[in-house]
């Protein structure tokens, strides 16, 4: 996990506390959800690939 | 007085007779030969035998000789049994086996030799040997050679004799058979006769002058046995001088155990023979060798038990060493193994934890999505521009719109606006 990611998730923690809130202005909610699924999107395909790499590493420690 | 007359013949006849029953049978004298001569042909001797008489005078009496050569031959066998060589020389001082003679013909007197003392030496060398030890001694020249200190190991060393003989031989067979690696640096001397002393002394010097010089742990001065007065020949101070200026110490075997020269008192050491010569260097050199044997028994009793047990010390360790190198591979192995587990592990519940959070605010967006809220009947009012008009204040009569629902977009017009 790296930073970015850390960040990111911190960023889509925000977008989806403000989501959650009742006074989130509707003009936002159509940016505020794309961003968020852009995040997730992104933070997913992260995700996939440093379970690959890590997979791949301890399959090499693996005799 | 008898007035008998007498022949020629029956006179020394007469004398003859009265010369034997006064000397019937061999005796013993002594003096100096002179007048020596080999008969041509027959192998006889001839000489005179005179009393010692200080040089440029004449002796006070002398008498004819006659050695035949089958005497000859068995006196030189008799000689060489006490291990002499027999030999006569003029000036040489002899003590000899005598019969009497006495010639009828022309009435000559002689007497004929019979035997030889091979160990009488005579007064006068014995005087001369005696008046040089004294003079030397009191300067001090017979003891220099014997303040040298004695090599421990005289493996090398320098021999002066005469070259071939049988003294050389003797000397070496001995330092041979002893199996020692001794190195012989010969330099050869007449050994006999008047030119004795300065051969002596230039074999001496040429050691001297040698390469060798310095490497040289001793000299041997040797020559085998003969008449007191071959040997008299090495009673000289020159000799004696030389051999006190010498680096090395001196071995003098001359001649037998019973027969003393001036070297003898000059050197460091006195062997009886050559073959004795050699036998004290092979002792000095056997008495080292065992030294050193018995040291390295000493250091060796004393060494090994303690090598052995280091080398105990030693093998435990390195079977210790060899267990633990055996081990730590799998040891190593079974903690990377489990090292690696745990981190595929700790990875894998930090990436299904990472989903699962990643899961819960896709959903907790997914509610949000306005596409989401169309699907369950929910519209949303936007401007022409496409903006969403999220108050109804914001809406005036006239005011042309787009209401997006489920199933597509619609435009629609406001007609009026509640207060």
């Amino acid at each position: 996990m790296t930073e970015n990611y850390t960040a990111m998730l911190e960023e889509l923690k925000g977008i989806v506390e403000k989501l959650s809130r009742e006074d989130c202005p509707v003009e936002e909610l159509e940016g505020l959800v794309e961003r968020a699924s852009m995040l997730i999107k992104t933070m997913k395909e992260k995700l996939r690939k440093t379970e690959e790499s890590v997979s791949g590493m301890l399959s090499e420690l693996e005799e | 007085m008898s007035t008998e007359e007498l022949t020629v013949l029956e006179l020394n006849r007469s004398v003859k007779d009265l010369l034997h029953r006064g000397f019937p049978g061999e005796f013993w004298v002594r003096g100096v030969v002179t007048g020596l001569r080999q008969a041509s042909g027959r192998g006889h001797t001839y000489f005179q035998l005179a009393d010692p008489s200080p040089p440029g005078e004449q002796p006070p009496a002398v008498v004819d000789c006659a050695l035949f050569a089958g005497d000859r031959a068995a006196i030189s066998i008799e000689t060489g049994r006490e291990g002499r060589v027999f030999s006569l020389e003029n000036n040489s001082e002899v003590r000899i086996l005598a019969a009497v003679n006495f010639w009828e013909r022309n009435g000559r007197f002689q007497i004929v030799m019979k035997g030889y003392d091979p160990f009488f030496s005579g007064d006068s060398q014995a005087i001369h040997l005696a008046r040089l030890v004294e003079k030397l001694g009191r300067e001090g020249v017979l003891a220099e050679n014997g303040t040298l200190p004695f090599p421990a190991v005289p493996l090398t060393v320098g021999l002066v004799t005469a070259r071939g003989t049988a003294a050389m031989r003797d000397f070496m067979k001995t330092l041979e058979e002893s199996g020692y690696p001794f190195r012989v640096y010969a330099s050869s001397a007449t050994m006999q006769g008047s030119e004795t002393s300065s051969s002596v002394c230039g074999a001496f010097n040429r050691l001297l002058m040698s390469g060798i010089c310095g490497t040289l742990d001793a000299v041997v001065l040797t020559r085998g046995g003969g008449s007191a007065t071959d040997l008299a020949w090495f009673n000289s101070e020159a000799i004696a001088r030389t051999i006190a200026q010498l680096p090395w110490p001196v071995i003098s075997a001359i001649g037998h155990e019973v027969d003393t020269t001036l070297p003898d008192h000059a050197a460091h050491t006195r062997a009886k023979t050559p073959t004795h010569a050699a036998s004290l260097l092979v002792d000095a050199v056997a008495a080292f060798d065992d030294s050193v044997s018995r040291q390295a028994r000493i250091l060796a009793g004393s060494v090994t038990p303690r090598l052995r047990m280091e080398k105990m010390r030693l093998d435990g360790l390195v079977s210790q060493a060899m267990r633990n190198l055996e081990t730590v591979p799998e040891r190593g192995k079974r903690t990377l193994e489990e090292i690696r587990s745990r981190i595929a592990l700790a990875a894998g519940n930090r990436f299904r934890r990472a989903e699962r959070e990643l899961s819960a605010l896709d959903a907790a967006v997914e509610v949000r999505n306005p596409e989401k809220m169309l699907q369950l009947g929910w519209a949303v009012v936007r401007d022409l521009e496409g903006k969403p008009v999220g108050s109804a204040r914001r809406i005036c009569p006239g005011d042309r719109l787009r209401i997006s629902m489920k199933g597509g977009e619609v435009p629609v017009r406001a007609e009026e606006r509640d207060k």
